[in-house]
């Protein structure tokens, strides 16, 4: 199997468990007493969808539930099957959700969303004609949205002045949302600690660009520093699909970088062992 | 390259242009977003360029038919974090849209603190209501209001601070029974 197939797999792949752990997520979560974003209300954000009962069927509870539960069909489906028709209707169909849960409510929607609907679009058009210049588009136009989005992220952290004196990652660990009370502590105490913690994670978004110019070693320094922040998110803010969205983009961005050095072989250590990709 | 490949480079090229294009200035191209309400055009300035540093809380009182009031309480509308969000997090969403109402909420209040039309008219104020109104349970009750406060999340020991003081809304008829959901929506704006 070619590089740019493994490629695909794998993304196929941590996209799938990421859309599943995503709908299953929304399926089974238990409200407290009744759910807080009401279609009666949001529908009054996009007076054009009110007119349309289909749109209006769709996003009241039952039919949100329902999409809910296509959603996972679909990406329980794309992780199980190989034929090519049946990959395209499922990416059509989770991309369409996903289009869906953002216009009824923009409240609630994160960057894994944003990765997820990024991903199966890119997967429904190399599905719907799979050819080597397609697949090259698909997994550049993900790398590039990648590489963006570390870029920006950084830059403004950088241009805002809380971010640079530490002050904003005390206050998003005492936030009863994304904090973590421990981290909290060790950080309201020791501003330095977060001043400078706050300094590596902007200045390591910021310059990850780079990483696709950079010799083997660098790169796969910077891929495994970014493994280990969006694991590190995920476990203190609890961004569980965050990390899984970003983790899968990293492929596509593999596929660039042994484009740009001319199909290198790719080798690296993982406990011990080397580990080729040729 | 085929006719259909081109295609697709021009729809993933103008994509990647509307993303950059959003970004600029860092403050967010809010006039592209409003022409984008299915949200494709992804925002990438994650906790920036102004990070969370407050914790929002929504507090509601109820005044019943023989006009008494029932003290303040804070409505638990976020389930609490728990170790095992690193892997299975089904609050994660509710927690997510609490913040951007709330967000949004504060940021209508203090912008638009003369216009109360505006504040009551947001889409942000009506969920808060919405939510208010439907997780009452009292039947004595007649008038419900809400009020959003705030507390420093970067210096846990300062003073909470209250953002905005709701109207007294109707939610039942005194000479009626007790509403049914659909009139409590039309019963909003009295």
């Amino acid at each position: 199997m070619s590089i740019q197939l493994e490629i695909l797999s794998l993304t196929r792949l941590i996209c799938g468990i990421c859309s599943v752990v995503y709908a299953l997520e929304k399926l089974l979560y238990k409200k407290p007493t009744h759910d807080l974003l009401s279609w009666e209300v949001l529908q009054l954000r996009h007076p054009i969808f009110v007119k349309m009962p289909i749109f209006n069927k769709l996003c009241d509870e039952k039919g949100i539930k329902i999409i809910t539960i296509v959603f996972l069909i679909s990406s329980i489906t794309s992780i199980v099957t190989n034929i090519e028709l049946i990959l395209i209707f499922c990416y059509f169909m989770m991309a369409m959700c996903l289009l869906i849960f953002s216009a009824r409510s923009a409240y609630g929607m994160d960057g894994s969303d944003q990765v997820i609907f990024i991903i199966a679009t890119c997967l429904f058009f190399i599905y719907l004609h799979n050819t080597v210049i397609i697949r090259h588009m698909a997994f550049t136009f993900i790398t590039l949205q990648l590489l963006f989005s570390y870029f920006i992220s950084g830059y403004a952290k950088l241009t805002a002045k809380v971010w640079r004196n530490g002050e904003a990652l005390v206050g998003i660990m005492g936030n009863d949302i994304y904090g973590n009370e421990n981290v909290y502590t060790l950080l309201s105490q020791n501003i330095r600690i977060s001043q400078v913690l706050s300094w590596v994670v902007f200045g390591w978004e910021a310059l990850f660009f780079i990483c696709i110019f950079c010799n083997q070693h660098v790169f796969i320094c910077f891929i495994m520093v970014g493994f280990l922040f969006h694991l590190t998110n995920a476990i203190v803010m609890g961004l569980n699909t965050f990390f899984l969205a970003f983790v899968a983009c990293y492929f596509p961005l593999i596929h660039c970088y042994l484009l740009i050095h001319n199909d290198a072989v790719f080798s690296f250590q993982v406990l011990g062992y080397q580990v080729f990709i040729v | 390259m085929d006719i259909y490949e081109y295609i697709i480079l021009l729809f993933f090229s103008s994509w990647l242009v509307l993303t950059v294009i959003f970004h600029f200035p860092l403050t967010g191209n809010y006039k592209l977003r409003l022409k984008d309400p299915f949200g494709i055009i992804p925002d990438w300035r994650f906790f920036c360029p102004t990070p969370i540093k407050n914790n929002y809380h929504i507090l509601c009182r109820e005044f019943l038919s023989n006009g008494e009031s029932v003290a303040w309480r804070e409505i638990q509308i976020i389930p609490p974090r728990r170790l095992l969000d690193a892997l299975w997090n089904p609050g994660r969403k509710t927690r997510k849209s609490f913040l951007d109402i709330t967000i949004e909420l504060a940021d209508v209040a203090t912008t638009n603190r003369d216009e109360e039309n505006v504040i009551v008219g947001s889409i942000a104020y009506l969920t808060i209501l919405n939510y208010v109104t439907q997780a009452n349970n009292n039947d004595k009750c007649l008038f419900i209001q809400f009020a959003l406060m705030t507390s420093c999340s970067i210096n846990k020991l300062e003073k909470s601070e209250l953002l905005l003081l709701s109207k007294l809304h109707l939610i039942k008829d005194e000479h009626s029974t007790r509403n049914t959901e659909s009139d409590k929506v039309n019963l909003w704006y009295l």
